[in-house]
């Protein structure tokens, strides 16, 4: 007897029993079936864990962002910026695929309308960006052309909107004392009335979109104070008159030497979002290089037609109409510069030393909040948001929030920030600075336009060739004198992948087990069930080695029978179920790691279609070797079966 | 002079039971000729399915030899004595003993199936011995679907399936009605004189035995008359 006629034996005896057979076709059907479904589904959902989560993590992780910190503290002018010097150090750091560099344009009031429906964004900086580097943020053409919309990466760290509490109140004053404990800080968060909420969005709705962006003009005033108390902070709302009044107040300023109406109308241009960048560490929008030029001369310009023709006196320049400077080399937002040389000029470099003191103070205390923070996610989104919202640089006059400072008082010496009602952000006004002596000595409007314009690089965009080098490259960085601080969590999110495959691989053999164990126990009862049988064929003249094959063929058809049973179940419940996993997945990232990393989660009922074909197979495979190798043992009882005895009974 | 088909000489059968030992079979010898039927009869306990399984080599004797066609089957290997029970001897049981889950034809073939005849020739083979057992209209009938006669006439159908020289019924008419157990003497007497198969068969019925050319009885596993 060969192996297909016994076989085909083993398959009659099925089929003529089908009620019994069913028994054992059934558990093991199942047990196929819920492999094939688990491990398909598992599969997916770490492909799709792969793509909506880890590549872009991995993606994000392998551009670094150096951006020099200037606005703070006492500085030096000659650092400022980079230079293509540093591009080549950096460049030359080993797996570091790329760098260039980048340049913020000094333009403020940047928001747009209609990326979100019925929300307005503010961009928060702005940055030229060469079109070869585009590439690591988009597939899409990132060429600046007159006539079409203009090609945006935007940054997700810029989708929040500010939400104002009072609950019924006019005013909320929150106790927190200087070097407060967490659960204090936690606290002082949550009673605050001003909350920033992240705006969810869908990676590829946002692609492809054409948006209107705005440049320039007057910002909405703020219609809340907040101001410092021995005992924390007390948030107050303005009224309608106070509201009006500073309106007023700005209008009359400003008309005083520009044509109100003019320059209180903002530049508008259309867009088309061509990328996100994304990341915790990400915090730059870019538009193409050459447009940055355009964007710069036309914001300049404008400001240059706006003017009335009366001179503004020396003494209001950058304290009451903020602007940018322009020193014959570099064009650059220099208020905090400013300020300090003349405080410096004024008041020696004591006020420098205890500046710097307080600043350590501030950093402290930011770190101390971040801290905290970890805790809780809500809490760091909130924060990092308001803390970017509501950031020290003082160039958005009127916007202070914890972390920040309004008016130092150090040892004796008494330090006023101007505040909003008296300090106006003038857009495209620039200063001509003398720089041997650093001070202003007026309106700067002979820019040459046909020329590049002066703009500094206070950034290097830094692209490594595999995030798995990411530690040494910022290593490496530090070595050549870049500070670079890694707040990157990938390596968790890399443990996190490994251990997700490993509970699925563990969970495949763990069923595994089971089913073979089960294949053994019933071959054990068909050899006790079948003595007669064996006992009759051995009479008609069949070998131990048929009755071996018999046997052994059976049991692989019974396992041949419920693995395609159990596949095609399992098939079916992929098809069946795809779209609950689908929602549960969604929601899954959405509570957990959606949170605190910004994704484009987009995961769609294909996701879950796709079949494990490879462990199908392999599982398939490794079951019917299993059913042959547990189906050795009854089968060799078989074949120990007494004839006669068989017969008798 | 027609050849000794079978010759058992001094044939002893003993089972141990635990301590104590049990003699099924006592120094039993006979000799048939080919073309030659015989019936063995006795008691219950006897010993007569204990001959009939050491001729047919389902077990092995204890003490003696079977001889058949000049060789004697106790000294063969299992994977020989399977070829042997398979090709020299067709088995006839009282209770059948047809698969349940087989067609007619399909019992009948397996023994040519273990015989590594091919499928297609086995098939037509089945065919004839049905025919022969007159049992054409039912080669397609499961075993249930089947009376005891012709269950067993299709039984017989599967013992002839390779030919064998040597046929052995135990008890083949027990469980049939009168017709039917007429129908099956019939054809053992068929096969003797048509082609030349020592046929044997265990019985309990003097009617029967009547039949038979040859007598043996067993009493307490000896031959107590022959």
């Amino acid at each position: 007897m060969n192996i297909f006629q016994a076989q085909k034996l083993g398959l009659k005896k099925i089929k003529f029993s089908k009620g019994k057979s069913l028994f054992l076709v059934i558990p093991i059907c199942l047990m196929v079936g819920l492999i094939v479904l688990a491990s398909s589904e598992a599969q997916n959902l770490i492909k799709v864990a792969h793509s909506s989560i880890f590549s872009p993590i991995e993606g994000q992780n392998e551009i670094l962002e150096l951006t020099k910190v200037n606005n703070m503290g006492p500085r030096d002018t000659e650092e400022t910026g980079f230079s293509d010097t540093d591009v080549d150090t950096i460049t030359d750091i080993e797996n570091v695929e790329k760098s260039s560099l980048v340049t913020e344009l000094p333009i403020e009031e940047i928001r747009s309308n209609d990326t979100f429906d019925g929300k307005t964004i503010s961009v928060g900086s702005l940055y030229g960006l060469d079109e070869e580097y585009a590439k690591i943020y988009t597939n899409e053409s990132f060429d600046y052309s007159e006539d079409s919309p203009i090609p945006i990466i935007l940054n997700a760290n810029d989708f929040y909107e500010i939400h104002e509490n009072w609950q019924g109140q006019t005013s909320i004053e929150i106790s927190m004392t200087r070097g407060a404990d967490e659960t204090e800080l936690e606290n002082a968060i949550s009673q605050s009335p001003i909350n920033v909420r992240a705006l969810s969005y869908d990676r590829d709705e946002l692609i492809g979109k054409v948006i209107t962006i705005q440049f320039g003009g007057f910002s909405e005033l703020s219609d809340y104070t907040q101001d410092r108390t021995s005992s924390g902070f007390v948030y107050t709302v303005k009224t309608q008159e106070e509201l009006n009044s500073e309106i007023e107040a700005r209008k009359d300023a400003i008309s005083l030497y520009w044509d109100y109406d003019k320059i209180s109308m903002p530049l508008t241009y259309e867009f088309i979002i061509v990328g996100i960048s994304e990341g915790e560490d990400k915090t730059k929008t870019f538009v193409p290089l050459e447009f940055a030029q355009k964007l710069i001369q036309d914001y300049l310009s404008y400001e240059i037609t706006a003017r009335n023709g009366s001179e503004i006196p020396e003494s209001e320049m950058n304290s009451t109409y903020i602007g940018l400077v322009y020193d014959g080399v570099t064009l650059e937002s220099d208020t905090t510069g400013i300020m300090f040389a003349g405080m410096r000029k004024e008041m020696g470099s004591q006020v420098e030393e205890q500046f710097s003191e307080i600043n350590e103070q501030i950093e402290e205390q930011n770190r101390q909040i971040s801290e905290a923070n970890e805790q809780n996610k809500q809490i760091v989104e909130e924060f990092s948001n308001e803390r970017r919202a509501g950031g020290p640089p003082p160039q958005m006059p009127g916007m202070i929030s914890i972390g920040s400072v309004e008016s130092l008082n150090a040892g004796n010496i008494n330090v006023s920030f101007p505040t909003s009602t008296d300090t106006f952000n003038i857009p495209g006004l620039v200063y001509a600075k003398d720089s041997s002596t650093n001070e202003l000595t007026g309106e700067y409007t002979s820019f040459d336009f046909t020329q590049e314009l002066p703009l500094i690089s206070n950034s290097i965009l830094v692209k490594i060739n595999d995030v798995s080098n990411r530690e040494q490259v910022v290593s490496d960085l530090n070595t050549n004198g870049f500070s670079f601080q890694d707040y990157s969590k990938y390596k968790q999110f890399e443990k996190l992948e490994k251990y997700l495959k490993i509970a699925i691989d563990v969970a495949s053999i763990i069923f595994m087990v089971i089913t073979a164990l089960f294949i053994l126990i019933n071959m054990a009862k068909f050899v006790s069930e079948g003595r007669k049988e064996i006992g009759i064929f051995r009479a008609i003249g069949a070998s131990k080695g048929d009755i071996r094959l018999l046997f052994i063929l059976q049991s692989l058809s019974y396992a041949l029978i419920s693995i395609l049973l159990g596949a095609l179940l399992g098939i079916s419940a992929v098809w069946a179920i795809s779209n609950l996993i689908v929602n549960s997945a969604q929601n899954l990232i959405n509570s957990t790691i959606g949170e605190t990393i910004v994704l484009s989660s987009n995961i769609s009922q294909a996701d879950f279609l796709n079949l494990n074909y490879q462990m199908i197979l392999i599982y398939a495979g490794t079951l019917l070797l299993v059913t042959l190798i547990v189906s050795l043992i009854p089968s060799g009882q078989a074949t120990k079966v007494s004839p006669v005895e068989a017969i008798r009974n | 002079m027609s050849q000794k088909r079978i010759i058992v000489e001094n044939l002893a059968k003993n089972y141990k039971n635990g301590r104590a030992n049990l003699v099924a079979l006592d120094n039993v010898s006979f000799s048939l000729n080919e073309g030659e039927d015989m019936a063995i009869i006795g008691p219950s306990g006897s010993g007569k399915t204990t001959l009939l399984n050491l001729i047919g080599g389902l077990d092995r004797p204890t003490k003696g030899k079977v001889i058949i066609n000049n060789q004697d089957i106790t000294r063969l290997k299992d994977k020989e004595l399977s070829k042997f029970r398979n090709q020299t001897i067709g088995f006839v049981f009282q209770f059948f003993n047809l698969q349940e889950y087989l067609k007619a034809y399909e019992n009948v073939m397996i023994p040519m199936l273990f015989a590594g005849i091919k499928p297609s020739k086995a098939k037509e083979k089945a065919e004839k011995l049905i025919e022969s057992v007159g049992l054409a209209d039912r080669e397609n009938y499961y075993p249930r679907q089947l009376s005891g006669g012709e269950m067993q006439r299709i039984a017989i159908a599967r013992s002839l399936a390779n030919d064998p020289k040597i046929l052995l019924a135990d008890e083949p008419t027990a469980n049939l009605d009168k017709e039917s157990a007429q129908n099956v003497l019939e054809i053992f007497d068929r096969i003797t004189k048509d082609s030349g198969v020592s046929v044997i068969v265990i019985t309990h019925d003097p009617n029967i035995c009547k039949k038979f050319k040859n007598i043996i009885h067993i009493r307490d596993g000896k031959i107590s008359k022959k």
